[in-house]
């Protein structure tokens, strides 16, 4: 089988395990799954803790531009912190899941236990 | 936040006075420099180009003084800057055979050992005053805070929404990570701006690799 038709059967089977009729489930990477397993409890977190927390999934040279994509996508929302009077220096961004992240991972995640069932 | 870090985070603001007091120190400094050439220099007219030398040092710190405000709003390290401009204009007029190629040497070399002579001196006559001014509150004055000046050099030819998701919150980490390390007593900072500075390369690249990719 070439990898086209291995890809397309692929596509097939996750379409079937994500539901027939379905709202089409946008896709995510690794990376984005992470992120959002980690702000799946609803806690707002930085940047640097995502990376410290994520157990070198997501690298530090990286991490601001997959938050970036995925806020574009509205998968996650985020906020400035709040600085206390006469701080200096830039504040930091916290970083929080949105209702259609948690949608998507939701489906994505009912799709992996789906898949599962098929190979047990 | 620990009181050491909210200390820290105060050294990062610069009184005024002590800007006027270094300035201060740079007159004496450029005077000493002066002199060096004056006696030192086989040129036509010695008194005339430590004259020159003089003026230029001064016209520069009295820039430095009136401007202070304005150039440290617009994060102009001045100080740096003058010292550029000083050792440039004096390199710029020895190649044109203005000044004997020794004769600017001597200039800087005056400025290194005559200046750090005067220095302390200069801190012993003003010990009493500086007693005071260290118990006096401090005058807000910002100046550069690590990064800003990549970001500046940035948002010349990136767009503000890169600028706000990408740059600004690996700078605000590198905030972070300087405040916590100079409160641990860390002296090698410069390897936390190294660093930082490359994640903002490799965020940039990174970007630019998703962006060609989608």
């Amino acid at each position: 089988m070439s990898d086209r038709e291995c890809k397309h059967m692929t596509n097939k089977l996750i379409e079937q395990l994500l539901g027939a009729g379905a709202e089409r489930v946008p896709s995510l990477s690794g990376k984005e799954t992470a992120i959002l397993q980690l702000l799946a409890g609803g806690a707002e977190m930085y940047g640097l803790q995502i990376v410290t927390e994520s157990d070198g999934v997501i690298g530090r040279g990286t991490v601001y531009v997959t938050l970036a994509r995925m806020q574009d996508k509205g998968f996650i929302g985020s906020r400035q912190e709040a600085q206390p009077a006469g701080a200096t220096g830039l504040p930091r961004r916290l970083y929080r899941i949105a209702g259609e992240g948690a949608r998507v991972l939701r489906a994505w995640e009912g799709a992996a236990k789906r898949l599962a069932k098929v190979f047990t | 936040m620990s009181a050491k870090v909210e200390r820290i985070q105060i050294l990062w603001r610069e009184p005024i006075e002590r800007r006027f007091r270094d300035s201060f120190s740079w007159f004496y400094t450029f005077a000493a420099g002066s002199l060096v050439v004056a006696v030192g220099s086989d040129v036509q007219r010695p008194w005339l180009v430590a004259a020159l030398a003089y003026l230029g040092g001064m016209g520069l710190i009295g820039l430095r003084l009136f401007l202070a405000p304005v150039l440290a709003r617009l994060g102009i390290n001045t100080v740096k800057r003058c010292a550029v401009l000083v050792t440039v204009s004096l390199a710029a007029l020895a190649a044109m055979g203005r000044l004997a190629p020794h004769a600017w040497l001597q200039f800087m070399y005056g400025i290194m050992v005559l200046g750090h002579g005067v220095m302390p001196l200069w801190g012993i006559l003003l010990r009493e005053a500086a007693v005071a001014r260290a118990a006096a509150p401090l005058t807000p004055k910002l100046s550069r805070a690590p990064g800003s000046g990549l970001r500046r050099f940035l948002s010349l030819f990136l767009t503000p929404h890169v600028i706000g998701n990408i740059v600004d919150p690996v700078l605000a980490d590198l905030h972070a990570e300087w405040i916590e390390a100079v409160a641990g007593g860390r002296i090698r900072l410069w390897t936390i701006r190294l660093r930082a500075y490359l994640f903002v390369l490799q965020h940039l690249a990174y970007a630019a690799w998703r962006a060609f990719k989608d």
